[in-house]
């Protein structure tokens, strides 16, 4: 089930992750408005192995992220459930919803999925300036914690692309010749790489703005 | 201020020192009297400025939308009170408080001279018996204050009372340190430096102490979302800020 949030308890990455997304939900009345259709309702992601869950429920236009209620009873269980691999996330990030990265996904989703995907289309579209909202934040955000969420993002994005090239790769080759084109292969790996290079570089420039404050 | 239900001879805790619950009142509002002039500059000297971003995060989380009504509570020279006029804008309110006639003074002074005028309103409140009806805010703040009230479960029950259902609490504070190995210096940095600097800029060390030793009374995270819970409040959270040297606290009434 979901993921051990102990490490998130007290985050001031919570925070941060709603100020962001409210933040282009202000300014974006595409975004506004796909929100406000789901008002009342709340979304878990759970992000497997990476020990991240949260919890997002919209109310009044805006959308609140919190842990997880502890103990989940039936009472406080989300209208939908989305439990990702780091990989999906990549390819979320990526923007790559085609016909490869929906089989190679291990994306789970329970619950409505009609507002699963209301959320994820939210979040996958909306221009959210990730990076800046964190850097506003780190002042505040302990460099043990920027670093212990580096190197798992780091890990776990190594081993996705391990797993997916070793395994992923040939079973689409074999199972179906058409579906998985070199090209595409390659332009996935790239983006790993970017996204690589990006975790990498956005904990460089925490380190920096933490340097430079202290 | 006397609370005529309090038993003469119940103490309670002034920084560590016990005091009778009646003399509490009196004393903090003399701490406050004593560094009121110099709050700002202290207040920007004892945290190296870094309360601005606490005090900023606390905002974004509160959230506030045109049109919403806002109580700040021991709002002291306003610095919540100022951003948040801004967000609820003309159609909005803010109401800035603060129990003690000097501070919402100075602090009325400083937003005139800011030229925030219209929809903030001053009144002097004491948060343990706030004197508005059930069910008239969208938002109530407190920063840097709770620490100083006597009965905090009375007070936090109050700031339920006046919540409209979905309003929401946000209670900045001091807290726990939890980064490892931040403990130790924060205890130097609070009991040490901190009168020092009382002494050097408000000239007033025992002032000073009280602060730094009412930080340290003061229950830590988990011990307060807790007691928020307790007071009627539903989806409750903390985010550490600093490595928890503060902590900011939200709570939506149900
Ligand atoms: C450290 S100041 C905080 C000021 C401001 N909120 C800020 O963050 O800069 C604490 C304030 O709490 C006020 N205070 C103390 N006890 C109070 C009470 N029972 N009710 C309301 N305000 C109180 C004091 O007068 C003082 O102005």
């Amino acid at each position: 089930m979901g993921a051990n949030p102990s490490w998130l308890e007290g985050s001031p990455l919570l925070g941060a992750v709603e100020i962001a997304v409210n933040r282009v939900v202000k300014d974006h009345p595409e975004a506004a408005e796909k929100l406000a259709s789901l008002e009342g309702r709340s979304l878990q992601l759970d992000i497997r192995n990476a020990g991240i869950g949260m919890r997002m429920y919209v109310a009044s236009g805006a959308i609140e992220v919190s842990l997880p209620p502890q103990p989940a009873t039936q009472q406080n269980r989300p209208d939908a459930r989305i439990e990702a691999g780091v990989g999906d996330l990549m390819r979320m990030a990526a923007g790559q919803s085609d016909a490869v990265s929906m089989i190679a996904s291990d994306l789970r989703i329970e619950g409505n999925t009609d507002v699963a995907q209301q959320f994820q289309k939210l979040l996958q579209e909306a221009p959210i300036d990730w990076e800046g909202q964190l850097a506003k934040v780190v002042g505040d955000v302990p460099a043990y914690e920027i670093s212990q969420i580096g190197k798992r993002l780091f890990g776990l994005a190594q081993h996705a692309a391990k797993s997916f090239f070793s395994d992923g790769t040939e079973y689409l080759r074999d199972e179906s010749q058409d579906l998985a084109w070199p090209h595409e292969v390659k332009e996935f790996r790239e983006n790993v790489e970017t996204l690589r290079d990006d975790v990498a570089r956005l904990e460089a420039r925490i380190f920096q703005l933490k340097a430079k404050r202290a | 201020m006397t609370d005529a239900k309090q038993p003469q001879d119940q103490t309670t805790h002034f920084g560590f020192t016990q005091v009778p619950v009646n003399e509490k009142a009196d004393r903090v509002r003399e701490v406050f009297d004593s560094v009121a002039g110099k709050y700002d500059v202290m207040n920007d000297l004892m945290s190296m400025g870094i309360h601005r971003a606490w005090k900023q995060y606390a905002i974004d989380l509160a959230a506030p939308r045109a049109g919403e009504q806002a109580l700040d509570l021991a709002a002291g020279t306003g610095d919540l009170t100022i951003a948040m006029s801004r967000l609820v804008k003309d159609q909005g309110r803010v109401v800035m408080s603060d129990i003690n006639m000097e501070m919402l003074n100075q602090g009325k002074q400083r937003l005139l001279n800011k030229g925030i005028v219209g929809n903030v309103e001053f009144k002097q409140i004491d948060a343990q018996e706030i004197p508005f009806e059930d069910n008239t805010f969208d938002i109530v703040t407190i920063a840097f204050g709770l620490r100083n009230v006597t009965d905090k479960d009375k007070a936090l029950r109050e700031m339920n009372r006046v919540l409209r259902p979905g309003g929401r609490l946000l209670v900045l504070e001091f807290s726990k340190p939890v980064v490892p190995g931040l403990g130790p210096i924060y205890d130097q940095y609070s009991f040490k430096l901190l009168p020092l600097m009382g002494r050097l800029v408000a000239n007033d060390e025992e002032s000073y102490r009280y602060l730094a030793e009412s930080i340290r009374m003061h229950p830590d995270q988990d011990t307060l979302k807790g007691m928020v819970e307790e007071a009627g409040f539903g989806r409750v959270q903390y985010y550490n800020l600093t490595g928890g040297i503060v902590a900011l606290h939200r709570g939506y009434k149900f």
